[in-house]
Protein backbone atom coordinates (compact mmCIF):
# COMPACT_ATOMS: atom_id res chain seq x y z
CA UNK A 1 0.00 0.00 0.00
CA UNK A 2 1.50 3.36 -1.01
CA UNK A 3 1.20 6.63 0.87
CA UNK A 4 -1.76 7.85 -1.18
CA UNK A 5 -3.66 4.63 -0.59
CA UNK A 6 -2.80 4.82 3.11
CA UNK A 7 -4.26 8.33 3.33
CA UNK A 8 -7.40 7.47 1.42
CA UNK A 9 -8.10 4.25 3.32
CA UNK A 10 -10.48 4.56 6.22
CA UNK A 11 -9.51 2.81 9.42
CA UNK A 12 -12.57 1.55 11.19
CA UNK A 13 -13.09 -0.49 14.28
CA UNK A 14 -16.06 -2.59 15.08
CA UNK A 15 -17.69 -2.48 18.48
CA UNK A 16 -20.69 -4.36 19.75
CA UNK A 17 -23.83 -2.29 19.70
CA UNK A 18 -24.50 -3.08 23.37
CA UNK A 19 -21.15 -1.73 24.45
CA UNK A 20 -21.56 1.30 22.22
CA UNK A 21 -24.91 2.10 23.83
CA UNK A 22 -23.52 1.47 27.31
CA UNK A 23 -20.66 3.94 26.82
CA UNK A 24 -22.83 6.42 25.02
CA UNK A 25 -20.56 8.41 22.74
CA UNK A 26 -18.05 7.80 20.02
CA UNK A 27 -15.64 10.24 21.66
CA UNK A 28 -15.72 8.33 24.94
CA UNK A 29 -15.13 5.05 23.09
CA UNK A 30 -12.14 6.41 21.23
CA UNK A 31 -10.72 7.90 24.45
CA UNK A 32 -11.17 4.56 26.27
CA UNK A 33 -9.53 2.67 23.42
CA UNK A 34 -6.63 5.10 23.41
CA UNK A 35 -6.15 4.89 27.19
CA UNK A 36 -6.42 1.09 27.02
CA UNK A 37 -3.83 0.89 24.27
CA UNK A 38 -1.51 3.30 26.07
CA UNK A 39 -1.81 1.15 29.23
CA UNK A 40 -0.99 -1.95 27.21
CA UNK A 41 2.03 -0.24 25.63
CA UNK A 42 3.25 0.92 29.05
CA UNK A 43 2.97 -2.62 30.42
CA UNK A 44 4.75 -4.02 27.39
CA UNK A 45 7.56 -1.44 27.72
CA UNK A 46 7.93 -2.18 31.44
CA UNK A 47 8.33 -5.88 30.58
CA UNK A 48 10.84 -5.16 27.80
CA UNK A 49 12.89 -2.99 30.18
CA UNK A 50 12.79 -5.59 32.94
CA UNK A 51 13.88 -8.25 30.44
CA UNK A 52 16.78 -6.11 29.20
CA UNK A 53 17.87 -5.40 32.79
CA UNK A 54 17.82 -9.13 33.53
CA UNK A 55 19.82 -9.96 30.40
CA UNK A 56 22.35 -7.24 31.24
CA UNK A 57 22.70 -8.69 34.75
CA UNK A 58 23.25 -12.19 33.32
CA UNK A 59 25.96 -10.89 30.98
CA UNK A 60 27.65 -9.05 33.84
CA UNK A 61 27.75 -12.32 35.79
CA UNK A 62 29.39 -14.12 32.83
CA UNK A 63 31.80 -11.21 32.37
CA UNK A 64 32.87 -11.55 36.01
CA UNK A 65 33.58 -15.28 35.49
CA UNK A 66 35.40 -15.07 32.15
CA UNK A 67 38.71 -13.49 33.33
CA UNK A 68 39.19 -16.47 35.70
CA UNK A 69 38.52 -18.89 32.86
CA UNK A 70 40.93 -17.02 30.58
CA UNK A 71 43.62 -17.01 33.29
CA UNK A 72 43.10 -20.76 33.82
CA UNK A 73 43.53 -21.55 30.11
CA UNK A 74 46.52 -19.21 29.85
CA UNK A 75 48.18 -21.07 32.71
CA UNK A 76 47.46 -24.42 31.07
CA UNK A 77 48.72 -23.10 27.74
CA UNK A 78 51.98 -21.88 29.28
CA UNK A 79 52.56 -25.32 30.81
CA UNK A 80 51.72 -27.05 27.50
CA UNK A 81 54.14 -24.78 25.59
CA UNK A 82 56.86 -25.57 28.12
CA UNK A 83 56.14 -29.28 27.71
CA UNK A 84 56.36 -28.94 23.94
CA UNK A 85 59.85 -27.46 24.24
CA UNK A 86 60.90 -30.32 26.52
CA UNK A 87 59.39 -32.91 24.17
CA UNK A 88 61.12 -31.39 21.14
CA UNK A 89 64.38 -31.26 23.05
CA UNK A 90 64.09 -34.92 24.07
CA UNK A 91 63.29 -36.00 20.51
CA UNK A 92 66.06 -33.87 18.94
CA UNK A 93 68.66 -35.30 21.28
CA UNK A 94 67.92 -38.75 20.01
CA UNK A 95 68.25 -37.90 16.30
CA UNK B 1 -41.43 -4.74 8.79
CA UNK B 2 -39.07 -4.08 11.73
CA UNK B 3 -35.35 -4.03 10.95
CA UNK B 4 -33.09 -6.10 13.23
CA UNK B 5 -30.31 -4.24 14.99
CA UNK B 6 -26.87 -5.03 13.61
CA UNK B 7 -24.77 -6.77 16.33
CA UNK B 8 -21.82 -4.47 15.68
CA UNK B 9 -21.22 -0.83 14.99
CA UNK B 10 -18.32 0.61 13.01
CA UNK B 11 -16.46 3.64 14.25
CA UNK B 12 -14.05 5.47 11.97
CA UNK B 13 -10.72 6.05 13.71
CA UNK B 14 -8.78 7.68 10.90
CA UNK B 15 -8.81 10.86 12.96
CA UNK B 16 -6.85 9.12 15.69
CA UNK B 17 -3.61 8.13 14.02
CA UNK B 18 -2.23 7.27 17.44
CA UNK B 19 -4.69 4.39 17.82
CA UNK B 20 -3.66 2.97 14.46
CA UNK B 21 0.04 3.41 15.31
CA UNK B 22 -0.38 1.84 18.75
CA UNK B 23 -2.24 -1.20 17.44
CA UNK B 24 0.52 -1.72 14.86
CA UNK B 25 3.22 -1.30 17.51
CA UNK B 26 1.51 -3.73 19.89
CA UNK B 27 0.79 -6.13 17.06
CA UNK B 28 -2.87 -6.47 17.95
CA UNK B 29 -5.87 -6.52 15.69
CA UNK B 30 -8.91 -4.58 16.68
CA UNK B 31 -11.55 -7.27 16.33
CA UNK B 32 -14.75 -7.19 18.37
CA UNK B 33 -13.31 -9.12 21.31
CA UNK B 34 -10.02 -7.19 21.44
CA UNK B 35 -11.84 -3.87 21.26
CA UNK B 36 -14.06 -4.91 24.15
CA UNK B 37 -11.00 -5.83 26.24
CA UNK B 38 -9.11 -2.65 25.32
CA UNK B 39 -12.12 -0.47 26.13
CA UNK B 40 -12.60 -2.20 29.47
CA UNK B 41 -8.89 -1.72 30.22
CA UNK B 42 -9.20 1.95 29.26
CA UNK B 43 -12.23 2.46 31.44
CA UNK B 44 -10.61 0.71 34.41
CA UNK B 45 -7.38 2.66 34.06
CA UNK B 46 -6.81 5.09 36.89
CA UNK B 47 -4.52 7.18 34.71
CA UNK B 48 -5.48 9.89 32.30
CA UNK B 49 -4.35 9.94 28.70
CA UNK B 50 -1.81 12.73 29.35
CA UNK B 51 -0.34 10.89 32.36
CA UNK B 52 0.03 7.72 30.35
CA UNK B 53 1.67 9.55 27.46
CA UNK B 54 4.13 11.11 29.89
CA UNK B 55 4.85 7.72 31.52
CA UNK B 56 5.35 6.15 28.08
CA UNK B 57 7.83 8.87 27.13
CA UNK B 58 9.80 8.18 30.31
CA UNK B 59 9.69 4.43 29.71
CA UNK B 60 10.92 4.89 26.12
CA UNK B 61 13.81 7.03 27.39
CA UNK B 62 14.60 4.45 30.06
CA UNK B 63 14.54 1.71 27.42
CA UNK B 64 17.00 3.68 25.33
CA UNK B 65 19.41 3.97 28.27
CA UNK B 66 19.03 0.30 29.25
CA UNK B 67 19.47 -0.87 25.65
CA UNK B 68 22.59 1.25 25.20
CA UNK B 69 24.08 -0.18 28.41
CA UNK B 70 23.13 -3.70 27.28
CA UNK B 71 24.91 -3.19 23.93
CA UNK B 72 28.07 -2.01 25.75
CA UNK B 73 28.03 -4.99 28.11
CA UNK B 74 27.28 -7.42 25.26
CA UNK B 75 30.25 -6.07 23.28
CA UNK B 76 32.51 -6.44 26.32
CA UNK B 77 31.24 -9.99 26.82
CA UNK B 78 31.81 -10.97 23.18
CA UNK B 79 35.40 -9.65 23.33
CA UNK B 80 36.14 -11.63 26.50
CA UNK B 81 34.41 -14.74 25.21
CA UNK B 82 36.44 -14.61 21.99
CA UNK B 83 39.63 -14.31 24.03
CA UNK B 84 38.60 -17.24 26.22
CA UNK B 85 37.69 -19.46 23.25
CA UNK B 86 40.90 -18.48 21.45
CA UNK B 87 43.08 -19.36 24.43
CA UNK B 88 41.21 -22.62 25.02
CA UNK B 89 41.59 -23.66 21.37
CA UNK B 90 45.28 -22.73 21.33
CA UNK B 91 45.81 -24.83 24.45
CA UNK B 92 43.91 -27.69 22.79
CA UNK B 93 46.11 -27.53 19.67
CA UNK B 94 49.36 -27.46 21.67
CA UNK B 95 48.14 -30.37 23.82
CA UNK B 96 47.34 -32.46 20.74
CA UNK B 97 50.77 -31.66 19.25
CA UNK B 98 52.36 -32.66 22.54
CA UNK B 99 50.45 -35.93 22.50
CA UNK B 100 51.84 -36.73 19.04
CA UNK B 101 55.36 -35.83 20.21
CA UNK B 102 54.89 -37.97 23.33
CA UNK B 103 53.90 -40.93 21.12
CA UNK B 104 57.12 -40.50 19.14
CA UNK B 105 58.96 -40.38 22.44
CA UNK B 106 57.53 -43.77 23.45
CA UNK B 107 59.62 -45.41 20.73
CA UNK B 108 62.86 -43.87 22.00
CA UNK B 109 65.14 -45.20 24.68
CA UNK B 110 66.06 -42.61 27.29
CA UNK B 111 69.65 -41.71 28.09
CA UNK B 112 70.13 -41.24 31.76
CA UNK B 113 67.88 -41.06 34.80
CA UNK B 114 66.80 -37.45 34.29
CA UNK B 115 65.70 -38.03 30.70
CA UNK B 116 63.89 -41.18 31.75
CA UNK B 117 62.01 -39.27 34.45
CA UNK B 118 61.04 -36.48 32.02
CA UNK B 119 60.01 -39.00 29.38
CA UNK B 120 57.84 -40.96 31.84
CA UNK B 121 56.19 -37.80 33.17
CA UNK B 122 55.34 -36.56 29.69
CA UNK B 123 54.05 -39.93 28.51
CA UNK B 124 51.97 -40.15 31.67
CA UNK B 125 50.58 -36.66 31.13
CA UNK B 126 49.95 -36.72 27.37
CA UNK B 127 49.05 -40.37 26.78
CA UNK B 128 47.87 -42.05 29.97
CA UNK B 129 46.08 -39.09 31.59
CA UNK B 130 44.73 -37.97 28.22
CA UNK B 131 43.09 -41.35 27.72
CA UNK B 132 41.45 -41.32 31.16
CA UNK B 133 40.33 -37.70 30.68
CA UNK B 134 38.91 -38.65 27.29
CA UNK B 135 37.06 -41.61 28.82
CA UNK B 136 35.59 -39.36 31.51
CA UNK B 137 34.41 -36.93 28.85
CA UNK B 138 32.91 -39.79 26.81
CA UNK B 139 31.03 -41.02 29.88
CA UNK B 140 29.65 -37.55 30.46
CA UNK B 141 28.58 -37.42 26.84
CA UNK B 142 30.37 -34.10 26.47
CA UNK B 143 31.53 -33.42 22.95
CA UNK B 144 33.63 -30.36 23.82
CA UNK B 145 37.30 -30.52 23.12
CA UNK B 146 39.27 -31.27 26.21
CA UNK B 147 42.85 -30.88 27.02
CA UNK B 148 45.11 -32.01 29.75
CA UNK B 149 44.96 -30.28 33.03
Amino acid sequence: MNAADERSSTHKIKISRDLYEEIGSQEKIIRSIKVGLLSLRATSLERENADLIKRTGDLEKYIAELPHEIARFQQLLEKALKDRKTLEKLLDKKR
Amino acid sequence: MRLRKSPAKSIPIETSREIVALTKELGISLDLESVRKVISLGMESLNQEAELECALKKLEEEKGRIASNFRKIAFQYSQLEAKCVGTRNWFGRVSRDNRVLAMHLCARVPRGKREEQLRDDLIQKYIMNWRSAQNQQDNKGDTNEIGLE
